[in-house]
């Protein structure tokens, strides 16, 4: 019996790199969907709230008054900034929960229309 | 001839394959299209909640930054009363204590007036009245020069000390 010599095979090597690039046909699956992120402003959050300021030795009653109408602006923006972020992470929370809920609502449709 | 057939074979034999193969995956193929819809649906409810979260995110920085422009301007504002009421507190003093002078002369004339011959009972209540409302508006400008004397002097240190571990 005569073997088919190397030579007659080279069409069919050549047909190999088509081959292998069907598997790029396949179809492509998003499994893991990316999560909602928490995109508040960076300004917003590299923002810090200030220390009281030093009151030096000797100073009068006036100086202290005028160090204490400072430290009170920036309670006052202390407590704003505090509030907005709060705010924003809570608006962050109930979004990231309703997501998490429509997934597992859909996670149970899919489990309830398995046969 | 012969590799004519052997083709033929294997173009038979991988049609076979093919076929049993597809059936036998029906339900992995089912199960990838499900899943590709649930990934679409998740996908589309994960934009529309980040959408909705951003405008969220985006209103509220707004409004904290349209706060924060206006604390700064009520601050500039107020610090500039309160550095203009310090600086001109010796002027302050002065004023007050010519109001209060002339108040006090005030006071010594309706005395005066009220201990003349003459003056009736009724006169003479009015008068007191007038007098009393005279001396409560001096001890007002005493208590306001006392305390603009005050923001001259220093803060004792057992005062001080505290407030500036604290």
């Amino acid at each position: 019996m005569n073997r088919p010599k190397s030579a007659d095979l080279r069409p069919l090597l050549a047909l190999l790199p088509v081959l292998a690039a069907l598997a790029g046909c396949a179809p492509t699956l998003p499994v893991l969907v990316e999560p909602i992120g928490c995109p508040i402003d960076a300004t917003v959050l590299a923002r810090r709230c200030e220390l009281p300021r030093t009151i030096p030795n000797g100073a009068s009653y006036g100086d202290v008054l005028d160090l204490y109408q400072l430290d009170r602006k920036a309670l006052r923006d202390c407590a704003a900034h505090d509030q907005a972020v709060a705010e924003m992470v809570q608006a962050c929370q109930r979004t990231i929960q309703q997501y998490n809920d429509k997934l597992a609502d859909i996670n149970r449709r899919n489990a309830a229309a398995k046969p | 001839m012969k590799y004519l057939v052997l083709l033929i074979i294997m173009a038979l034999s991988g049609a076979a394959g093919w076929y049993g193969g597809s059936w036998r995956g029906r339900d992995a193929i089912q199960a990838l299209e499900k899943a590709q819809a649930m990934a679409k649906e998740a996908v589309a409810e994960r934009d529309k909640r980040e959408g909705e979260l951003k405008q969220t995110l985006a209103q509220r920085t707004a409004e904290y930054q349209q706060g924060q422009a206006q604390r700064d301007a009520d601050h500039a504002k107020v610090r500039g009363d309160l550095t203009a009421a310090l600086a001109g507190r010796d002027k302050t003093i002065a004023d007050l204590g010519r109001a209060r002078d002339s108040r006090q002369a005030e006071i010594a004339r309706l005395k005066a007036q009220s201990e003349q011959v003459g003056t009736t009972p009724e006169e003479k209540l009015r008068l007191q009245a007038e007098i009393d409302r005279l001396k409560r508006d001096v001890a007002d400008k005493e208590t306001q020069i006392a305390g603009f004397e005050c923001s001259k002097v220093p803060v004792p240190e057992k005062l001080l000390t505290p407030l500036q571990g604290s």
